[in-house]
């Protein structure tokens, strides 16, 4: 028996294998960012079993803000799995593919990242219990802060699910809707940990020196929010490689252009994303720890960022060449 | 475990009366679909908590391999059982599925007002006093 194929058929196909990749990256990063929470709570638990119940509700909390960014991916894998698009166009396999692939890997950062401030603050309310409330906020704003570029990430697969392509030219279209997916999906990875690493650092700063909680969210905040500049760079190519009018070709170097455009800024905002929540996250962690040096461990922590995010740029610039000039 | 018990009561009566109150405005201006989906969401988000909240006290006793399997299959239940609102706001057109993803994070939402905005506001009124 022969397999019809069909529109109807490789869509099908396109949007259950997206769904799948959506969920399985999704539960991935979830299950690493929660298992981290629940290590560090026996840890916790172990030194002071005598506040298993204040570290249990910290855990519990910490592990409910972590699952955020797979509860996303769920409602992307299922909107896959179950609506019936109206389109017969062939180019809807590849944007429903896309789009799974864009929030799977979305998810699987922000998750991880997500787990990081929620170990710490278990790992704090063992050092400071009287601060279990100033800990608790300070890790919500942080793993709040992580799901930023899940949000991207879900922004750009929606836009890709229900747009309407069938305008556009199979080739060389197919490979900018791929490649939008691929730069919001892997330019989230990064920023969604390197958040994470800072806001475990605030908790960090917060359990050991009460007193300067703070100046430490405020630096968490600057620190997460530059250290996510990376995943708006991906935002920003996803963007412009959908809504291009694409010239219809035979040739097969324009679809590569346009894929390598997506990749190179996906890679290219991953290492940034994650070595300026590097920066950030010792700048907070010293912070926490010195008030004199406050203002000079601020200055040298965003001039540190200025340098780091450079590659960043560099990612940016060549995708857009990518895009407009080859 | 009684602070467990204490936090899933506390944040999932805001969730349940947070998601009334927006369905109760949504039926106001007619959107029934937006209504229904909005509260079968956060009735999904409360359980799941409760669940998580419930589960814990099992997940962390017996031997490692069994916590291991139990923490596994317990994370694989829930997001079938969050999947549910979903499939039934795909499914049918009286229920919104985008209020019913709205509706699933409930729980998270009221966490974070509970601690970002109701938290500093009372400690704002308790220095002023």
């Amino acid at each position: 028996m022969m397999i019809q194929w069909d529109a109807e058929t490789v869509i099908k196909m396109a949007a259950y294998a997206g769904a799948g990749l959506c969920m399985g990256l999704g539960a991935i990063g979830a299950a690493l960012g929660e298992g981290y929470t629940a290590g560090q709570a026996n840890e916790a638990v172990s030194r002071k079993p005598e506040l298993s119940g204040e570290v249990f509700k910290t855990m519990l909390v910490g592990q409910a803000m972590a699952e955020s960014a797979a509860i996303f991916a769920l409602v992307v894998a299922m909107l896959l799995l179950f609506v019936n698009f109206p389109t017969h166009s062939w180019l809807f396999a590849m944007s429903s593919l896309s789009a799974g692939l864009c929030m799977g890997l979305g998810a699987f950062g922000s998750s991880i990242g997500s787990g990081f401030p929620a170990g710490a603050a278990c790992q704090g309310t063992t050092h400071q219990p009287a601060m279990g409330g100033r800990l608790m906020t300070t890790m919500l704003i942080g793993s709040a802060v992580c799901q930023t570029p899940a949000i991207f990430a879900m922004v750009v697969s929606f836009i890709l699910l229900f747009s309407n392509f069938s305008a556009q030219p199979f080739n060389p279209a197919w490979a900018a809707l791929l490649g939008a997916g691929l730069a919001t999906g892997f330019a989230a990875i990064g920023p969604g940990i390197g958040g994470g690493l800072v806001a475990r650092a605030a908790c960090d700063g917060v359990a050991r020196n009460p007193e300067r909680a703070g100046p430490v969210t405020n630096i968490m905040l600057l620190g997460q929010a530059v250290s996510q500049t990376t995943a708006i760079y991906g935002v920003l190519i996803s963007f412009v490689l959908i809504f291009r009018n694409n010239e219809a070709t035979t040739l097969i170097a324009p679809s590569a252009a346009l894929l390598a455009a997506g990749l190179c800024m996906g890679f290219g905002a991953f290492g940034p994303g994650l070595g300026l929540g590097v920066v950030a996250q010792n700048a907070v962690k010293w912070i926490s720890r010195s008030e004199a040096g406050t203002g000079d461990i601020t200055r040298l922590m965003l001039v540190g960022m200025a340098v780091t995010e450079s590659t960043g740029i560099y990612a940016l610039v060549i995708s857009l060449l990518l895009i407009f000039v080859v | 475990m009684e602070q467990i018990q204490v936090i899933c009561r506390r944040y999932g009566r805001a969730a349940a009366f947070s998601a009334l109150f927006a369905a109760a405005v949504c039926l106001l201006f007619g959107a029934a679909p937006l209504a229904r989906g909005i509260v079968l969401g956060a009735l999904f988000s409360i359980i799941n908590f409760i669940l998580m909240g419930r589960g814990l006290p099992v997940r962390v006793t017996g031997d490692r391999r069994r916590v291991v399997l139990k923490a596994l299959s317990s994370l694989f239940f829930r997001y079938v059982f969050m999947a549910i609102p979903l499939y039934l706001g795909l499914t049918r057109e009286s229920i919104n599925v985008f209020a019913v993803a709205g509706g699933l994070f409930s729980i998270q939402m009221v966490i974070l007002a509970d601690h970002a905005v109701v938290g500093p506001l009372f400690a704002a009124r308790k220095r002023r006093i």
